[in-house]
């Protein structure tokens, strides 16, 4: 049993080994896991870590595994804004400068690559992901990747989105205003991040930025077909969504932020008045969705994304009706089932851009 | 009814580790825990009330005070105090417990609410608490007394959040654990760390480090006990399946149904004996395996439980040291229910 589990350690936060058990630069053959974090986010802070060797660290074929570290599974929230620029741009027969737009659109990928790296790595070295069972991608806590490296290739991402921006910006001087925009989004970001760009309040208008309006526009500047009212309306509608999959985040680890002290506008509201403030925003998003179909859409699809949208708002308000505990398995079920009602509407969106094209062409 | 009921010389013990009744007991004082004549007498029924709550109950976590202080060396009076408060909250949480559960027995006997309304119960449950705090504010440590009422408040929101889980037969272990966490960790914590206020020691460090400890012995207890409304290791001869009855999945219960798909664990509630819960997992063998994997589980609790009593041994004074010997066992008697070797 002791050899399976390896040797246990605790260490505090005024250690000075800690930083190196927690960021894994204690060994070249060992790897620290963090099984109990007690006092997180205080000077007190106390991790017990099991020391394990890397030669018995069970890890997944390297595709999953990569899959993980980088979180892909939340880069639709990038890809799908891009794809929806991008397709109109193309039915429209406007993609006037695909090169620059490829160039952008990799820049974006990097970049989201490199928001969560950084944010995993800082939610992990704050406590946050630690005292989420669920949180985060675990790749760290699972021993397949250490935190510095986690850091290492964040900045290497960072850079290669940068590089891959470069082009954008030397065609079209406007894209200037947005980088700027950025580059002031993200120093605000690093400066008074603690906890993590989800768990900070302004962080939700981050998000609503730099996952819509912000990234519309500048794929949009990037094709070269000037900025226009259809790309700013995508990006209200996916910025909307981001903000609404952030809260959707925070609901469901609710007790634990709160207990852990860890402040966003969920914990702020409580349970109840969260369950009001994501109707409200499932609400807003569902409206945005079809105002953007109303004003550019085929007849059709106005009325498809009409039905389905009623369905959709019945649905989750009937899942919302439903929860009376914060930690019972109906939240569990609740978030599976939003999840899966978002994404198909998303999906069916995404069908609608391949019908424009079929039809089209 | 004047004298005190309950004493803490260990006679109860049997009954929670066979032959082991000196563990921690030995050199053991009088503790009057309970004596009518802290109530008012012009409250009969309040007294009578008492008289019966206090009557055989197995005072385990006085007993833990207990042990603190005679490694600790706490004053005979600031012994007494922090046991009278830890079983004082311990019973308040017993008469609000039963009445939200509907329960009808408490130690073999008809429970307060039904023998005195459920308005009594309450308000005796209410009033216990609230000695508590008259009792140690006017002992004067400003942090046991903020301490001990964050402990209440715990207590508090754990059988708020039990209740919502009532009927909820999708649960996971994981969360269960918070709810123990809050309702059941909370009172050990406070046994380990209470003697230490008391004596104005407040390292950060030796504090996280006790409520660690509290906290894994009191989730090894709930999880013991909840193994015991399976019918395992129940030498105390416990009612069984009473928490699946009244539709409350129990630690065990959410490990062992854990690859149950909902509708299975919805017909859970049904169940009425444990030959119909074998069936429903699989069999009476597929029941012991999952009581292996639940202890193999449960076995590396006891070792963070170890590790940290190694920590633990860097805080204490040369003369304190011989508290780890008695709190190693701790885990035997609580987990497994049986006689350190």
């Amino acid at each position: 049993m002791s050899e399976m589990i390896g040797s246990l350690i605790t260490v505090s936060r005024k250690d000075p080994k800690f930083q190196d058990y927690l960021l894994g630069r204690f060994s070249k053959t060992e790897r620290a896991l963090p099984i109990r974090s007690l006092n997180v986010n205080t000077e007190a802070e106390q991790i017990t870590f099991r020391v394990v060797p890397m030669t018995k660290i069970e890890k997944p074929n390297a595709l999953i595994r990569w899959a993980q570290i980088l979180k892909l599974h939340n880069f639709y929230l990038v890809a799908l804004p891009i794809f929806a620029v991008l397709m109109k741009n193309w039915v429209d027969e406007t993609l006037f400068d695909v090169p620059t737009a490829l160039a952008s659109v990799f820049a974006c990928l990097f970049l989201m690559a490199a928001v969560n790296l950084r944010n995993d790595f800082l939610d992990y070295s704050s406590g946050l992901d630690r005292v989420h069972p669920n949180s985060g991608s675990q790749a760290i806590q699972k021993g397949w990747i250490t935190a510095s490296k986690v850091k290492t290739l964040s900045s290497i991402f960072l850079l290669l989105g940068i590089l891959f921006g470069l082009p954008a910006l030397y065609f079209d001087h406007q894209v200037i205003y947005l980088v700027g925009g950025l580059a002031v989004l993200g120093i605000a970001g690093l400066t008074s991040y603690k906890m993590g760009l989800k768990y900070r309040r302004w962080s939700e208008i981050t998000a609503f930025l730099l996952l819509g309006p912000l990234l519309t526009t500048g794929i949009q500047m990037s094709t070269g077909s000037g900025l226009d009212f259809e790309s700013i309306m995508i990006g209200l509608v996916t910025g909307w969504y981001a903000v609404f999959y952030l809260h959707l985040k925070n609901f469901e680890q609710l007790m634990v932020n709160h207990q852990a002290d860890f402040k966003n506008t969920i914990t702020w509201l409580g349970f109840e008045k969260g369950k009001k403030l994501l109707l409200a925003w499932w609400v807003i998003f569902l409206a945005l969705f079809g105002i953007y179909h109303y004003y550019f859409s085929a007849m059709i699809w106005n009325a498809i994304i009409f039905t389905t949208s009623l369905c959709a708002l019945g649905l989750f308000y009937f899942q919302l009706r439903q929860l009376t505990s914060p930690v019972g398995s109906g939240m569990k079920t609740m978030i599976e089932i939003i999840r899966k009602l978002s994404l198909s509407l998303l999906g069916l969106w995404v069908l609608e851009f391949f019908w424009y094209l079929w039809i089209l062409k | 009814m004047d004298q005190a009921v309950l004493d803490i010389k260990g006679q109860n013990l049997k009954s929670m580790a066979p032959q082991n009744s000196d563990l921690i007991t030995q050199s053991c004082m009088d503790l009057k825990i309970y004596d009518s004549k802290d109530f008012p007498a012009y409250l009969p029924k309040l007294n009578t009330l008492y008289d019966d709550l206090f009557s055989g109950g197995k005072g385990f976590r006085a007993k833990l005070i207990h042990l603190f202080s005679t490694h600790l060396n706490v004053p005979a009076k600031s012994e007494q105090l922090l046991g009278q408060t830890i079983e004082f909250i311990h019973n308040a949480s017993l008469l609000h417990d039963d009445l939200v559960d509907r329960s009808h027995l408490r130690r073999g006997k008809t429970a307060a609410w039904l023998r005195f309304t459920p308005e009594y119960a309450v308000l005796a449950g209410d009033y216990l608490l609230a000695r508590v705090m008259v009792n140690l504010s006017s002992f004067g440590n400003i942090k046991l007394v903020q301490y001990t009422a964050q402990v209440i408040s715990d207590l508090l929101e754990g059988e708020w959040l039990q209740d919502s889980l009532v009927g909820d037969m999708g649960l996971e272990l994981s969360q269960l654990d918070r709810v123990h966490n809050l309702k059941t960790a909370s009172l050990f914590k406070w046994c380990f760390r209470s003697p230490f206020i008391l004596l104005e020691r407040y390292e950060p460090q030796l504090h996280t480090t006790l409520e660690e400890m509290g906290t894994l012995l009191g989730q090894l207890f709930q999880r013991s006990d909840d193994l015991l409304d399976f019918n395992v290791r129940n030498n105390e001869g416990k009612a069984i399946l009473g928490d699946l009855k009244s539709g409350y999945l129990n630690s065990f219960g959410a490990f062992a149904t854990k690859e149950l798909s909902l509708q299975q664990k919805m017909n859970l509630r049904k169940i009425k004996t444990l030959e119909e819960f074998y069936d429903a997992i699989g069999g009476v063998q597929e029941f012991g395996k999952k009581v292996e994997e639940f202890d193999e589980l449960n076995r590396f609790l006891i070792q963070l439980y170890q590790h940290h009593l190694k920590t633990l041994s860097h805080y204490l004074k040369d003369d304190e040291k011989s508290l780890l010997g008695k709190l190693e066992p701790l885990t035997e008697i609580l987990y497994w229910r049986r006689n350190p070797s």
